[in-house]
């Protein structure tokens, strides 16, 4: 096993992104938790930037946010199942992030009291597939990160999957009769590659990933950007002749190894984790001690077969210790920014699924609140 | 069969006693978490479900005495239990109409019979299995409360309810009700509670008071004499009954400038808490706003603490927050934050760092 070597020191991002308390928010509002101001961030992602979007979030009481790469201010709400993917339908470059569009929506957003904390990498599938265009598509990838150290985000998500393995969901009931979403490999075992994507093996796969990371880390780096990498979800080994190379938390410790920076890290995802079979407070105070965590997705699943046969619950029901989990970000220092992830379905909510998003909101914020209170 | 929290005999630790006794571990602490709502519609059981509660705590009458009767019929209760029931939830608690207790409020000549349809009312809901009964002392109330308070400016825009003494007492007095001195009121309370925590012994239902909020002295002419721990202890020293007890809003002891752990404790040495109402203000009289759970100057933590300190296995609702602003159904997102929120204190409370 590799030794880790002494960490590159880079100036934390942080402390250049010119954060809300610079810009208007309204004084009559006391911070959301003032209990426990060092912490980490409680936010969400937003896919958009519409007045009703944010001002619910606001009254929930985030204030730190995944934005858009794009102004739009249309208000779009994500299924319980999320659509089949379909790998790339043309051979076009991707384009880049932009960045006086990226300020643009951090200035929209900390106008209004929310600090953008991250914002996607945009994916490359000619990248992901090995194709001719990988080339072209790294430069707009190295623009991209650039773009967002200019705008002053601090991390870029990204996944690394040929095709990710989406038709192993479907919809089931949960207490109440509430709406949850489960995978079951069994439904997509014996599922054909697909013509556009094609087979992808796991060497291949770890090669490209290798390519990757040696091209944008150092980019990453001078733009006090950091990656981090989303496992796969669900994390099967191979859907429809694609490997998925990043689907275990052994894969994830490789990752971390293959470039030794704090640039190159992980999105730490309790309820992924908990689908390895892996214990999510022991993988943070891993990843996290190596201050290898750039982003949390913290979510709820009961697991059936380890990989391959889960049901994702709401925040409180599943098998996960969110609150060990959380206890465990308090213990190695994490500050960055967590995010409830997925919402469960509530009957009878509104179209901004405001009553799920409530309700994991409340939950996590009292859990952080609890584990802050020892550190 | 009462609901109040007080277990007799207190548990072991884990790792206690010697492992010759093979005992199984102690069930973690299970306060009853409700909701507390205004009908039993199928949406709104949908949604206490979805949050995982098992418990509904019926705040709103109507929905009980549909025809007005002026009591609750077994018909009446077996309708409400059986509602609750075929989503998988237990009916804990109703409340009594407010005007079924103006005739006592105001010791008019019926208030007798009014009492008597009180406690048949209540006996009626125990033997169906109804554990708590809540009800109010605060006759201005029939006015509603909206006009007590005024809007503040919270957090996101979500408009917090705030209250101001001295702007209360502008407020004219309520021709029906007229001028209530407290030694009125407090002789009547006496009065009223007196039998009605007879008739509630006798089929083990707990009877949990509200403390009237705003906890201020007089509002709109009315005395208000349940503000504060000491007027709480005088009445429940005055009908020493043990069904005679109090539901325990934690926002109005805090805004009546009360020490919350402090009465938690001592109420619970009594064993009188027979309901806990979950809220937060900030702030005490003469000027108080109602927060978030979060957002107050309560350590909801401690506050959670305390329940468990005195091992309260009652029911817990959460209390109503700020209006929410936007094209959703504020009560419900409400709610669900509170619940969220109270889910984490509990599991904290049970798994001590």
């Amino acid at each position: 096993m590799k030794q880790k070597t002494t960490r590159r020191a880079f100036v934390q991002s942080g402390a250049a992104a010119g954060v809300a308390s610079a810009l208007a928010v309204p004084t009559t509002v006391r911070a959301a938790d003032p209990i426990n101001a060092a912490s980490l961030k409680l936010g969400k992602g937003l896919r958009d930037l519409s007045d009703e979007t944010i001002s619910f979030f606001l009254q929930m009481g985030v204030e730190h946010v995944v934005m858009p790469g794009r102004f739009t201010t249309e208000r779009r709400s994500r299924g319980l199942v999320p659509a089949t993917a379909q790998g790339p339908q043309n051979d076009n470059p991707i384009t880049p992030l932009d960045a006086d569009e990226l300020i643009r929506i951090k200035k929209h957003l900390a106008d209004r009291g929310l600090s953008a904390e991250m914002v996607r990498l945009p994916r490359s599938w000619r990248i992901l597939h090995g194709k001719p265009g990988a080339e072209e598509d790294f430069g707009a990838l190295k623009a991209s990160i650039q773009a967002a150290g200019r705008a002053g985000i601090p991390v870029m998500e990204y996944n690394f999957t040929p095709l990710r393995g989406s038709e192993g969901y479907a919809r089931t009931t949960g207490r109440g009769d509430s709406g949850l979403r489960d995978f079951d490999h069994a439904r997509v075992e014996n599922l054909p590659p697909l013509p556009n994507v094609g087979e992808h093996s796991r060497e291949q796969m770890w090669e490209r990933l290798e390519r990757f990371l040696k091209e944008l880390v150092p980019v990453c780096e001078d733009s006090d950007v950091r990656l981090a990498l989303h496992p796969n979800d669900p994390p099967i080994p191979i859907f429809r002749g694609a490997a998925q190379p990043t689907r275990s938390l052994d894969d994830l410790k490789q990752l971390i190894d293959l470039v030794d920076s704090p640039a190159n890290g992980i999105t730490l995802d309790t309820g992924v984790t908990t689908e390895m079979g892996e214990d999510a407070a022991e993988a943070i105070r891993y990843f996290g001690s190596r201050d290898r965590i750039n982003h949390v997705h913290y979510r709820n699943v009961r697991v059936e077969i380890p990989y391959f046969k889960y049901l994702e619950t709401m925040h409180d029901e599943g098998v996960c210790d969110m609150l060990a989990a959380m206890r465990a970000f308090a213990e190695v220092g994490y500050s960055r920014l967590l995010i409830p992830d997925h919402a469960p379905e509530f009957s009878d909510d509104s179209p901004g699924s405001e009553i799920s998003w409530a309700f994991a909101l409340g939950y996590l914020r009292s859990l952080r609140h609890a584990a802050s209170e020892n550190v | 069969m009462l609901s109040s929290g007080v277990a007799a005999a207190a548990t072991l630790a884990p790792g206690c006693g010697d492992s010759a006794s093979e005992s199984a571990p102690p069930e973690p602490w299970s306060p009853k978490i409700a909701q507390g709502v205004a009908d039993l519609r199928p949406d709104t059981l949908r949604w206490i479900a979805q949050m995982g509660l098992k418990h509904v705590a019926l705040e709103e009458a109507d929905w009980v005495d549909r025809e007005g009767k002026g009591y609750w019929s077994p018909e009446d209760i077996a309708l409400v239990t059986h509602s609750c029931s075929e989503h998988g939830l237990e009916l804990h608690s109703l409340m009594l109409p407010l005007d079924w207790l103006l005739s006592p409020m105001l010791a008019l000549a019926d208030r007798d019979l009014a009492i008597g349809e009180v406690q048949r009312s209540i006996q009626t809901a125990g033997r169906a299995g109804v554990q708590v009964i809540e009800w109010r002392w605060s006759p201005d109330l029939i006015a509603g409360d909206a006009a007590l308070y005024h809007d503040e400016p919270g957090r996101g825009g979500a408009v917090y309810r705030g209250f101001d003494d001295e702007a209360a007492r502008s407020l004219p007095p309520l021709e029906a009700l007229g001028e209530i001195s407290s030694d009125d009121l407090w002789d009547r309370l006496i009065y009223f509670a007196e039998p009605v925590a007879e008739a509630a012994q006798e089929v083990e239902v707990g009877l949990a008071v509200r403390p009237s909020a705003p906890p201020a002295e007089s509002l709109r002419g009315v005395a208000r004499v349940l503000t504060d721990i000491e007027s709480m202890e005088k009445l429940l020293d005055a009908v020493d009954i043990p069904t005679n007890g109090i539901s325990f809003c934690q926002r109005t002891v805090a805004a009546a400038g009360g020490d919350v752990l402090d009465v938690i404790r001592r109420l619970g040495a009594r064993e009188r808490i027979h309901h806990v109402r979950f809220g937060s203000a900030r702030g005490s009289m003469p000027q108080y706003i109602e927060t978030f759970i979060d957002d107050g100057d309560l350590d909801p933590l401690e506050a959670m603490r305390a329940y468990k300190e005195i091992n309260y296995v009652g029911s817990i609702v959460a209390d109503r927050g700020p209006r929410l602003q936007g094209p959703f159904h504020p009560e419900r997102v409400g709610g669900a934050y509170s619940h969220g929120y109270l889910r984490g204190l509990i599991q904290a409370v049970r798994e001590p760092a």
